[in-house]
């Protein structure tokens, strides 16, 4: 297995193997992190694709300033909010029939695909930190350089994430 | 293995999709430029012509009013412009028809040099 870096430098020398093998090593981690929020098999693999192209045109920019998969990361998240931002205005325009399906969704949800709803409401900042730790298992650390922000406002944001999640299963069950 | 080839192939599909869409944005951009280039430069140029015509129009206007403010001849005026620019037969012809030229006739006070 070929590391990263000669991978990225052998494939801006214009060698597109590179490029493939860099999809290949890096595929499943991509399709696994969206597929955990996403939740839908064709929209997780479109996103997926749609990741891999942006990394194709934006290895250009990348410095090696942090490693690869921390920046993969990156675009991963971001691919992931701009998804659910577009989710969000989907749901503007077809309010009614998205309530209707979700009373039918209702009663054949498990905990887990529960707590996954649950998550996609969250705030953008909440549920990108809840995937990467949660789901991902990262340290807060690593979270706070993927999402340019402190190792400190991760683990509070991580807190307020979790209040908010007792928060939605409390409604839940009430219903 | 062809789930992951299929996914390779199906990423290069987008990205030369997505490299066709760039090079036709900047067709496109490049192409409202140079409309946009024309029109301003066409306007200029049409601005210039309109102001040289402007300026042949003003001053055909002003020879036309000077045409029309010119005083009138006076009687004496008249009789020496046609003593001078017609011809004798065209004169007598005139000044029979003309009661104006007649009267300014009668009141010319001939002179012996």
């Amino acid at each position: 297995m070929l590391d990263d870096k000669t991978l990225i430098i052998e494939f801006l020398d214009g060698d597109v193997e590179s490029f493939n093998t860099l999809i290949l090593q890096h595929e499943s981690l991509v399709y696994g992190m969206i597929f955990q929020v996403v939740r839908h098999k064709e929209d997780t693999e479109d996103l997926c694709q749609d990741v891999f192209v942006k990394v194709y045109f934006k290895l250009k920019r990348f410095r090696f300033e942090s490693t690869f998969k921390t920046w993969l990361y990156r675009i991963v998240i971001n691919s992931i909010n701009n998804y659910f931002r577009k989710q969000k205005l989907l749901t503007w325009f077809g309010q009614d029939l998205k309530e209707e399906l979700a009373t039918k969704e209702h009663d054949n949800l498990t905990k887990k695909d529960t707590l996954y709803k649950m998550t996609n409401k969250l705030p953008n900042k909440q549920r990108n930190i809840v995937l990467l730790r949660i789901y991902q298992d990262l340290p807060f650390k690593t979270i706070g350089n993927i999402l340019s922000i402190s190792e400190n406002s991760a683990k509070v944001s991580f807190y307020k994430a979790k209040e908010n999640l007792k928060e939605y299963s409390k409604i839940s069950y009430a219903k | 293995m062809q789930n992951k080839t299929d996914f390779i192939t199906k990423v290069h599909q987008k990205i030369h999709k997505k490299k066709r869409q760039r090079v036709n944005i900047t067709s496109i951009a490049l192409s409202i430029c140079i409309v946009v280039s024309l029109i301003l430069y066409q306007n200029y140029s049409y601005t210039d012509s309109e102001q040289f015509l402007a300026s042949l129009y003003e001053s055909a206007q002003i020879e036309v009013y000077k045409w029309e403010y010119m005083e009138e001849l006076t009687q004496e005026e008249l009789l020496l412009y046609l003593i001078d620019e017609q011809s004798e037969e065209e004169f007598f012809d005139l000044a029979d028809k003309s009661n104006e030229l007649f009267s300014a006739l009668q009141s010319v006070k001939w002179e012996k040099k």
